[in-house]
């Protein structure tokens, strides 16, 4: 549950294989220049109105109606040859793909997921083959096999299959961790179901671009070793052609132009076309990568009035703010939120996956993915709004003044440096050398790992320590305020404490303002001053904590609370909030909440309830919030705690 | 399906690991770190056992050795009278196919490029049932977990279905094979709150509709308390204490346990608790 893929996974029914402009443009560029070679091999016969390998005319005629390119040093029609000669390559190039792909595929199934010797010995002959100079190679076995281009096909395989195969097996090794693979092993699926439904599927995006890949290298290879003069003598490629142009020094006259050049050019086009293909293909069959692509934006001229100035005692006041993310299907993550952080105050922000709380606490740090955009508001902090300084200073507020911890400690550390090296990176940017390795190590004992595992691994420590760690990374510069996202999920309640009570006693400490997001809510409610729920991209009610928990306004808080389980009272019951979150790409008119509601009236569906109050005081966006019959609604559990357990 | 060995009863446990034991090599390389140690335990048929302890203590171990994804270096486990140990890998298969195991986290437990209809019907095919048999089954179980109307799931991709819904279709999954024996590590602490309660029922139904054995392992006692009828706490590889739920939460006897409660308290506040505790 990364942030990107919060924000940008596709909702029910969004074809999730959709290319970006770039993409599909190279795709469709690649597409017709193989189209042009495809339909000269099919259509060759056609094409051309002499047998290629005939002697049809005089040597060395030049181009002219009857024989568009000429003919040869004997009289062979060059045009004849030029489309005959694209059967040859499409078809030594694609049987060699396919061939070595098999055979790497075959190799890295059974090496990956069996492991053991059989990955032993297999690696070995992986390692063996690479070290081999592949084209050396094929010319010494085609002049011993033979020419036939069955033989070269079978030839250009046996060398091109090593290399996927390598990168195929570390895809297995990663890909037979993956939940579905243990899970089909955990209910007795056979090695064979395993490897091929699960771990091939798997496979497709690499092996598709690979294969793209493994075509174009036996393509050049084998017009090579046809340029060598070691082609098939019975069969006329692009190759022979550069291979007889050479032999009677074409390229001296002016017969390059018909001779050399379109043999040269098919190749290129075949080549590109290959790539330009296999880049669209990577993309099809990883549709992450599309995330990468760059965004259009238009960039639109801001307001050019002043903001209001902050108010005083406040360390972040966010305004209106708005962020949308583009694409096929617009959606408005965040939509137009206020949100105060007090100085010395702890802020809890609540709320579901999906609510837009990660990506509200991006656009605080000026971090939004490529493909979405602040559209509107505020970023009040330390008298300037954050989305009018510019680039370059928002980086320099970034670690400096404004921290984030980011979410799921497992994958935000580098696995392969220390730990103490990881802090000492972080502080770099406002210490000299020595000074941040120093501070490095007080700032890793000071959120408790013990000096002696300072020089440890990521790997080595557990899911609590590596919060820690990050914490630590996190006050390098000393900032003012720090966002701490999810920081406790995925971690046992024992060190849900310890990081929880860690944060706390920083914000003493140190002097700092901090936000805690996170899924729960009651975590925040023992943890926070004060507490934000957002809701569809929305803060649907905030307060100070204590009002909060006695009384709290908006249903969706009350159900959010109810649904997790006491220690105490009866049991079996935990509640639940019904119904499922509303599609982002379709809130409903109203009330977001209103569909699943329990006390929902006839202007919910048609009114938006706005946040009303001053900051620091009560508020929820519901048109109940103050009425006391709210409560009598629902069962409530902890009601249900306090009086009858019947 | 394989019958329980000549001369148990039937009506035995249906698991049983007896003075289990697991090490691995230790961080660092240095030397070998027990996982689990001297661990027994018996799960009766129809019963819910969750099994609480901190990260580290070994309850992912436990679940591997339980479902013989694991062989343990010490000890044995025996299911429904067959020892895991002396089986074939075939044999191994068969019995695997009575359990189901249910993941911490729900997404990455679907094979992205396959249809609901397909992931549903997995565990059938996987114990061979024809293919026109598997059909009426996965529409009875996707109906049980409230995935209405059916013929609208039925075609679609994991990607195209909510997260609420994808932890429906895993828990689908664990009913329409009628396994046994479910074992669930960890499947609500990665989930929205809201999530939890249609955990909890579903696993209930699982044992009072279809009869199996459920373990459910957790780091929350509250959450193992509303969901168990037995709680095993486990610590360094140790089970350090066990009896009905509510006897172990609400009143706990070892150090561990009492370490595990105290956090639970400290961590959380519901409504109308009191004041947050000065700290």
């Amino acid at each position: 549950m990364s942030l990107a893929a919060e924000v940008v996974e596709p909702r029910s029914g969004e074809r999730a294989r959709r290319l970006s402009g770039t993409a599909r443009a190279l795709g469709i560029a690649g597409v017709a220049l193989l189209g042009v070679v495809v339909l000269a091999a099919l259509g060759a016969s056609v094409l051309a109105q002499h047998p290629p390998e005939r002697i049809v005319a005089a040597p060395f005629l030049r181009p002219s109606g009857q024989h568009w390119l000429g003919t040869d040093d004997i009289g062979r029609d060059l045009f004849a040859q030029l489309v005959h000669g694209a059967r040859v390559s499409l078809s030594v190039g694609l049987g060699a793909a396919v061939l070595a792909l098999g055979a790497g595929t075959a190799v890295a199934l059974v090496a990956g997921y069996r492991g053991g010797w059989w990955d032993m010995v297999l690696m070995r002959l992986v390692d063996l083959t690479l070290t081999l100079p592949l084209l050396v190679l094929v010319l010494v076995l085609t002049a011993f096999l033979g020419r036939g281009l069955a033989v070269s096909t079978v030839l250009i395989a046996s060398v091109l299959w090593a290399r996927p195969a390598r990168l195929l097996r570390s895809q297995v090794l990663k890909v037979r961790r993956f939940g579905h693979v243990v899970a089909a092993e955990a209910m007795g699926a056979s090695a064979l179901r395993v490897s091929l439904t699960h771990v091939l599927a798997r496979l497709v995006p690499l092996l598709s671009s690979q294969l793209v890949r493994a075509a174009t290298v036996a393509v050049v290879v084998q017009a090579g070793i046809a340029f060598l003069g070691l082609g098939d003598p019975d069969r006329v490629s692009w190759g022979t052609m550069l291979f007889f142009a050479n032999a009677s020094n074409a390229v001296l006259t002016e017969a390059w132009k018909w001779w050399v050049l379109p043999p040269g050019l098919a190749l290129a086009a075949l080549v590109l076309g290959l790539a330009l293909a296999g880049y669209a293909v990577e993309e099809w069959a990883e549709p992450r990568l599309a995330r990468n692509a760059p965004h259009r934006s238009r960039r639109r001229r801001r307001p050019v009035e002043e903001p209001r100035p902050q108010a005083a005692g406040t360390a972040l006041e966010i305004r209106s703010l708005r962020v949308r993310f583009g694409g096929t299907r617009p959606v408005e993550a965040v939509g137009g939120v206020d949100l105060t952080v007090r100085r010395g105050r702890i802020l809890g922000l609540a709320g579901e996956s999906g609510s837009g709380k990660s990506t509200l606490a991006l656009a605080v740090m000026g971090l939004v993915p490529e493909a979405g955009r602040i559209t509107e508001g505020e970023i009040m902090f330390g008298g300037r709004d954050l989305r009018r300084i510019g680039r370059a200073n928002q980086a320099r507020v970034r670690g400096r003044e404004l921290a984030l911890v980011p979410q799921s400690a497992m994958n935000a550390l580098n696995p392969v440096r220390t730990v103490l090296a990881q802090v000492e990176e972080a502080a770099r940017l406002t210490c000299p050398p020595a000074e941040a390795r120093r501070r490095a190590g007080d700032l890793l004992e000071r959120v408790g790992i013990d000096p002696r595992r300072h020089e440890a691994f990521p790997h080595h420590f557990s899911g609590g320590m590596r919060q820690r760690v990050l914490i630590a990374m996190a006050l390098a510069n000393e900032p003012r305020l720090i966002i701490a996202d999810e920081p406790v999920t995925g971690l046992d309640v024992v060190n849900q404490v310890v990081v929880m009570e860690l944060l706390e006693s920083l914000v003493g400490e140190l002097d700092l303002d901090l936000v805690v997001i996170s899924h729960e809510l009651p975590l925040l409610a023992r943890w926070a001053d004060d507490l934000a729920i957002m809701y569809a991209g929305r803060v649907v009610e905030r307060g100070p904590v204590e009002r909060l928990v006695r009384e709290p306004q908006h249903p969706y808080t009350r159900l959010l609370f109810s649904s997790f389980p006491d220690l105490e009272g009866p049991r079996g019951q935990v509640g639940t909030v019904p119904g499922e979150p509303p599609d982002p790409a379709r809130l409903p008119a109203g009330c977001a909440f209103e569909p699943r509601c329990p006390c929902a009236l006839p202007r919910c569906a048609t009114e938006r309830p706005e946040l009303d109050g001053a900051e620091g005081t009560c508020s929820a966006a519901c048109w109940l919030a103050g009425d006391v019959s709210v409560r009598t609604l629902f069962v409530d559990p902890a009601g249900v705690a306090d009086g009858d357990p019947g | 399906m394989s019958e329980p060995a000549a001369g148990q009863a039937p009506e035995g446990p249906l698991l049983e690991l007896q003075d289990v034991g697991v090490s691995f090599a230790g961080k660092g390389g240095s030397g070998l770190t027990a996982a689990l140690d001297g661990v027994s335990l018996s799960v009766a048929r129809r019963e819910i056992v969750a099994v609480v302890g901190p990260s580290g203590a070994g309850k992912s171990t436990l679940a591997s050795v339980v479902l013989g994804l694991h062989r343990p270096d010490t000890g044995r486990a025996v299911f429904d009278g067959s020892p895991l140990a002396g089986l074939n890998r075939r044999q191994l298969r068969r019995l695997r196919q009575r359990m189901h195991l249910i993941f911490q986290d729900p997404y990455s437990s679907l094979h992205p490029g396959r249809r609901v209809a397909w992931l549903v019907g997995e565990p059938l095919a996987v114990a061979g049932a024809p293919r026109p048999q598997r059909g009426p089954a996965v529409a009875r179980a996707l109906a049980e977990v409230g995935l209405a109307p059916v013929e609208a799931f039925l075609d679609r991709h994991p990607h195209q279905l909510s997260g609420g819904q994808r932890q429906r279709v895993a828990l689908a999954r664990a009913l329409v094979g009628r396994p046994d024996l479910v074992v669930a590590d960890e499947p609500a602490s990665m989930l929205d709150a809201s999530l939890r309660a249609v955990i909890l029922e579903l696993v209930r139904r699982l044992r009072d509709r279809h009869g199996a054995s459920v373990v459910f392992i957790t780091h929350d006692l509250a959450l193992a308390r509303h969901i168990a009828d037995r709680v095993v706490v486990l610590d360094r590889g140790r089970i350090v204490e066990q009896g009905p739920a509510d006897e172990v939460v609400l009143r706990p006897r070892h150090p561990a346990t009492l370490a595990l409660l105290e956090a639970s308290r400290r961590a959380r506040r519901s409504l109308h608790d009191g004041p947050a505790p000065a700290s």
